[in-house]
C-alpha cells in the first residue's frame, strides 16, 4: 500500500510537472492540443493524488503500525471516526490533504471552462499547476505519509486526545478548503494580468469559488474559536495566537476582496485594488501555512511543527514579486473606466472599506511576525500580548461596524442631500436612541459595549430597511404577494440578500463579544471539597470529587454546584481532569450555558488524597451571541454562494436571473 | 503485492491516457455558437436592466444616472436583438413577446429620445467625450467646461 501511495504521489508529481511546462508552452504558442494535453494533465494530477489519499486512508484504516505516520497519530483503541480523522492531523497527512484538494479544485476548474474562458485558461491551468507541484514536492520529499518504520511498533502512539473531538471533522477540513479555494482567484487574477483581459470576467468566473472559500474559512475559524474555548480551558474563543492570526489574515484580505470587486462590476473601479487583493489573499494563505507549520512561533498548534519553513515563506513570497510585477507591467490596463466622484458615494465607502481592511491585515501580520522580527534582528525575545491587538484592532472594528450599517445607504456616484436625510433619518435615529437610552440605563458606565450596540443597532436598522425596500419594490412594482416577493428576493438576487444577512451575523457576534470583553469576569482559588467561590454573583460549591477508570484514560471528575444570589439552585457541573495513556494532561471544562452568559469551570492541581483542587472560574457574558452570530454569518454566506440557477439551459430565456450588473460596458465573455 | 502492482499499473495508464489524448484525438468542446452566445449576452443585459431598477426602486441610484444608465443599457439590448436578427432572421425573435410589444416600443423609443438628449448636454465640445454635468473641466482633454458651457 505504500508502494501504491509513493507511486501515485510520483505520477502526480510528473503530470503536475507536465501541466506547468507543457502548459506554459501552449500558453505561449496558443496551440489548442498543448493546452489541453496540459489540463488533462491537471485531471491526471488530481487522480493520482486521490489514489494517493485513498492509500493512505487504508493504511490508516487498515492500522499498519509499520507506517510511522499511521504509528504516531493512531492506535488499537482509536475509534474509526478518530482514525480517519488522524488523516489530517499530522503535517504529512494535512499537506497531501492540501495537495489533493488542490488537485481536484483544478481539475474542476478545468471541466468548468472547457468551453469557456479559453484565453485565460492556459494561464489559469500552469498557475494552479504550479500550486500543485510545490504541495506535492513538500508530501513527496519534505513530510511524506507513506515513510515506513524499520521494525513496526506493537501499537501507535495515538491521536492527541485535544484533536479527540468532533471539531477535528469539521475545523481543519473547512480551513484547508478555505485557504484551496483562494487559489482559484489568485489563479484567474494571473492569467487576467498576464493576457491583460481586466475587466469584470475573471471575477465575474471565479466569483463562487471565492465566496466558497470564504464561506469554509469563516465556518474554520469559527469551529476553531469554539473548539479552543469548550476544550483548552483558558476561557477564551481568540488569543491572538499567531496561528490563529495566521486564519484571520487571508480573512480579512479574502474579505475586502470579496467587497471590493463589487466596485469593479458596478463602476469599472479599483481594479489594481482587486488583482492585489486576490493575489494577497493567496499569498496569505500560504503565509498562514508557514506560520502554522514552521514551528517559528509558540502556539496551540506547535504539533503541526517542521522544518519545511523557509520552503513555504519562499513560495508566499514569490507569489507576491510575481504578483506586484505583473500589477507594476499591466498598470496601464489597470485604469478604472469611472472615478469616485464625490467623497459621500458608495465608491468612497468601499475604498474605505478596503483601507480599513488592509490595516486590520496590517496590524495582525505585524503583531504576529514583531517577536520573530525583533528575535532576529535584535536578538531580543519580545512577545505581542492580546492587548496589543485589542487596541488596535477595536478602534478599526468600530468605524468598520460604522461603515457597514452607512455603505448600503449610500446612492453609487454621488449622494445628493436629499437622498441622503431620505436614507439616513431612521437607521441613525435608531442607532442614537439605542445610544442614549442604554448609556442613561448603564449611568455612563461601559461606553465601549453601549457604542458597540448602538452602531449594531444602526446596521440592523439598515438591513431591515434594505429588506423592507427591496420587498416594497417587488411588491409594488411587480405586483407580487408579500411571502412570494420574500422569496423571490433571495431566489433571484440572492447576493444581494447574502450581505446584509452577513452583516446581521456580524452586528451579532461584535456585540457578543463587546458584551465578553466588557463584562467578563474571573476568580481562582483553590478549594477543597465542600467550599465555594463567587463570581458575578453565581455562587461555585465543590461538591465531590471521584475517580474514573477506562483502559484509555484515569481521570479525576469534580461535580459543582452553581447557585444564583437568590440562593436558587442552578444545577451541577461537572468538570474532568484527565490522563489519557502516553499522552499529556487534559483538563475538561465545565459548563452551564445560558442565553445570557456561560458559567465556565476549570479544575487544575487536583490532589485525589487531600480532595483539594485549583478551582478556575469564569463568567462569561453573551458567549451564546458569538456563536449565533458566526452561525447566521456563514449561513448568509452559503446563501449568497449556492448555486441556485446554474442550468445552462433554464438560464436563457428565464423569467429572472442572478447576474451581476455592470453599470459601465459588460465585457461580454467569448 | 500483485494487487498493488496491477493498481499502479492501471494507474499510470489512465495518467498517460488523461495526457496524451489531446494529441491523439483532440477534444473538441464547441464554443458557444454565435446566435447563442448573443442571446445570452441579451439575457445578461437584461438582467442587469433588472438590477438597475431594483437598485432604484430601492434608492441605491439617483434619477439622473438611473436614467442615463438605463438608456444605456436599453440600447445595448436592441443592438444585441439587432445582431440577433441579423445572425438568424427567420427563426428568432418569433415567440420573443418582448420584441414586439408596442408599450416596449414606446418606452424605448422615449428612451432613446432622452439619451439623444443627455448625449447633447453631457459631452465635451473638444473633444466628444462623456462629461458629467457639473464637471469643470474635461477628464481627456481639460478643457474648460465652465466657459464653453454657454455653447455647447
Amino acid at each position: 500500500m505504500t508502494l501504491l501511495g509513493d507511486f501515485a504521489l510520483l505520477l502526480a508529481l510528473i503530470a503536475g510537472g507536465w501541466t506547468v511546462v507543457i502548459g506554459f508552452a501552449g500558453a505561449r504558442t496558443g496551440r489548442e492540443e498543448t493546452i489541453r494535453s496540459a489540463e488533462g494533465a491537471m485531471k491526471a494530477a488530481a487522480l493520482a493524488l486521490t489514489v494517493a489519499a485513498g492509500s493512505l486512508a487504508v493504511l490508516l484504516l487498515q492500522k499498519d503500525f509499520s507506517v510511522e505516520y499511521v504509528a504516531q497519530y493512531t492506535s488499537r483503541s482509536l475509534s474509526v471516526f478518530y482514525t480517519v480523522g488522524a488523516f489530517w492531523a499530522g503535517q504529512a497527512g494535512s499537506l497531501l490533504l492540501w495537495a489533493w484538494v488542490l488537485s481536484l479544485i483544478g481539475a474542476a476548474v478545468v471541466f468548468q471552462n472547457r468551453a469557456r474562458n479559453r484565453d485565460l485558461m492556459p494561464w489559469v491551468t500552469v498557475t494552479i499547476g504550479v500550486v500543485i507541484v510545490f504541495f506535492t514536492i513538500l508530501v513527496t520529499f519534505y513530510a511524506n505519509p507513506f515513510d515506513t518504520l524499520p521494525v513496526a511498533p506493537a501499537d501507535g502512539q495515538g491521536l492527541n486526545p485535544l484533536l479527540q473531538n468532533y471539531g477535528q471533522w469539521v475545523h481543519p477540513i473547512a480551513l484547508y478548503l478555505g485557504f484551496v479555494g483562494f487559489t482559484v482567484p489568485f489563479a484567474f487574477a494571473v492569467a487576467a494580468l498576464v493576457t491583460g483581459r481586466l475587466g469584470d470576467r475573471w471575477i465575474r468566473t471565479v466569483r463562487r469559488w471565492t465566496l466558497w472559500a470564504w464561506v469554509l474559512l469563516t465556518a474554520g475559524i469559527l469551529f476553531g474559536a469554539r473548539w479552543a474555548y469548550v476544550e483548552l480551558g483558558w476561557g477564551g474563543y481568540w488569543a491572538w495566537d499567531p496561528v490563529e492570526n495566521a486564519s484571520l489574515l487571508p480573512w480579512l484580505v479574502g474579505t475586502a476582496y470579496l467587497h471590493s470587486v463589487v466596485v469593479q462590476e458596478k463602476r469599472g473601479m479599483l481594479k489594481v485594488w482587486n488583482v492585489a487583493l486576490a493575489i494577497g489573499a493567496f499569498a496569505m494563505s500560504i503565509f498562514g501555512t508557514f506560520l502554522t507549520r514552521s514551528g517559528i512561533v509558540s502556539s496551540v498548534h506547535a504539533f503541526a511543527e517542521s522544518s519545511m519553513g523557509p520552503l513555504l515563506l519562499g513560495f508566499a513570497f514569490l507569489s507576491v514579486v510575481i504578483g506586484t510585477a505583473l500589477i507594476v507591467w499591466r498598470l496601464p490596463l489597470l485604469r478604472p473606466s469611472g472615478r469616485v466622484g464625490s467623497l459621500v458615494s458608495r465608491e468612497a465607502a468601499f475604498l474605505l472599506t478596503n483601507l480599513l481592511f488592509v490595516g486590520m491585515t496590517i496590524v495582525v501580520l505585524w503583531g504576529t511576525i514583531y517577536p520573530i522580527v525583533s528575535q532576529a534582528v535584535r536578538g531580543v525575545e519580545v512577545s505581542v500580548g492580546p492587548s496589543f491587538f485589542q487596541a488596535l484592532m477595536a478602534p478599526l472594528t468600530i468605524v468598520l461596524i460604522a461603515l457597514v450599517g452607512a455603505c448600503p445607504l449610500l446612492a453609487w456616484r454621488r449622494a445628493s442631500g436629499k437622498h441622503l436625510k431620505r436614507n439616513f433619518t431612521v437607521p441613525l435615529s435608531v442607532g442614537a436612541t439605542t445610544f442614549v437610552v442604554l448609556t442613561v440605563l448603564n449611568r455612563g458606565a461601559h461606553t465601549l459595549v453601549v457604542l458597540v450596540l448602538a452602531l449594531g443597532a444602526f446596521v440592523l436598522a439598515t438591513v431591515t430597511m434594505e429588506m423592507y425596500r427591496g420587498l416594497a419594490a417587488r411588491h409594488l412594482h411587480h405586483g407580487e404577494s408579500w411571502p412570494r416577493a420574500l422569496l423571490n428576493l433571495f431566489a433571484f438576487t440572492p447576493r444581494r440578500y447574502g450581505g446584509p444577512i452577513i452583516h446581521a451575523g456580524v452586528v451579532v457576534m461584535l456585540a457578543g463579544i463587546a458584551f465578553n470583553v466588557g463584562l467578563k469576569e474571573e476568580r481562582e482559588a483553590q478549594l477543597s471539597v465542600g467550599e465555594s467561590l463567587e463570581v458575578a454573583g453565581t455562587t461555585v460549591t465543590f461538591e465531590d470529587l471521584v475517580f474514573e477508570q477506562t483502559p484509555v484514560k484515569f481521570a479525576l471528575i469534580g461535580t459543582f454546584r452553581a447557585t444564583d444570589a437568590d440562593g436558587n439552585d442552578l444545577g451541577t457541573i461537572r468538570a474532568e481532569q484527565a490522563e489519557f495513556e502516553g499522552q499529556q494532561r487534559v483538563t475538561e471544562v465545565g459548563m452551564r450555558s445560558t442565553l445570557a452568559s456561560d458559567l465556565y469551570v476549570v479544575m487544575n492541581n487536583v490532589d485525589p488524597t487531600e480532595r483539594i483542587a485549583t478551582v478556575l472560574v469564569f463568567h462569561e457574558p453573551a458567549v451564546f451571541w458569538i456563536w449565533t452570530g458566526m452561525v447566521i454569518i456563514v449561513l448568509g454566506g452559503i446563501l449568497a454562494a449556492w448555486p441556485w440557477r446554474t442550468d445552462r439551459a433554464s438560464r436563457v430565456g428565464a423569467e429572472e436571473l442572478e447576474l451581476p450588473s455592470a453599470f459601465e460596458e459588460p465585457e461580454v465573455a467569448r | 503485492m500483485i494487487a498493488v502492482a496491477i493498481a499502479s499499473f492501471m494507474l499510470l495508464l489512465a495518467v498517460a491516457y488523461l495526457i496524451a489524448r489531446p494529441f491523439v484525438a483532440p477534444l473538441r468542446y464547441s464554443q458557444e455558437a454565435p446566435l447563442e452566445q448573443l442571446l445570452t449576452d441579451r439575457e445578461r443585459l437584461r438582467a442587469q436592466l433588472r438590477e438597475l431598477d431594483m437598485d432604484f426602486e430601492t434608492g441605491k441610484l439617483a434619477q439622473q444616472e438611473y436614467d442615463k444608465l438605463r438608456a444605456r443599457r436599453l440600447q445595448q439590448i436592441e443592438a444585441t436583438t439587432h445582431a440577433i436578427h441579423e445572425t438568424e432572421p427567420d427563426e428568432v425573435g418569433v415567440g420573443q413577446t418582448e420584441d414586439v410589444d408596442p408599450e416596449e416600443i414606446e418606452r424605448r423609443i422615449a428612451a432613446r429620445k432622452h439619451v439623444l438628449e443627455e448625449l447633447e448636454v453631457l459631452t465635451c465640445p473638444g473633444c466628444g467625450n462623456s462629461t458629467d454635468p457639473d464637471d469643470k473641466f474635461c477628464r481627456r482633454c481639460g478643457v474648460d467646461l465652465a466657459t464653453t458651457a454657454e455653447t455647447r
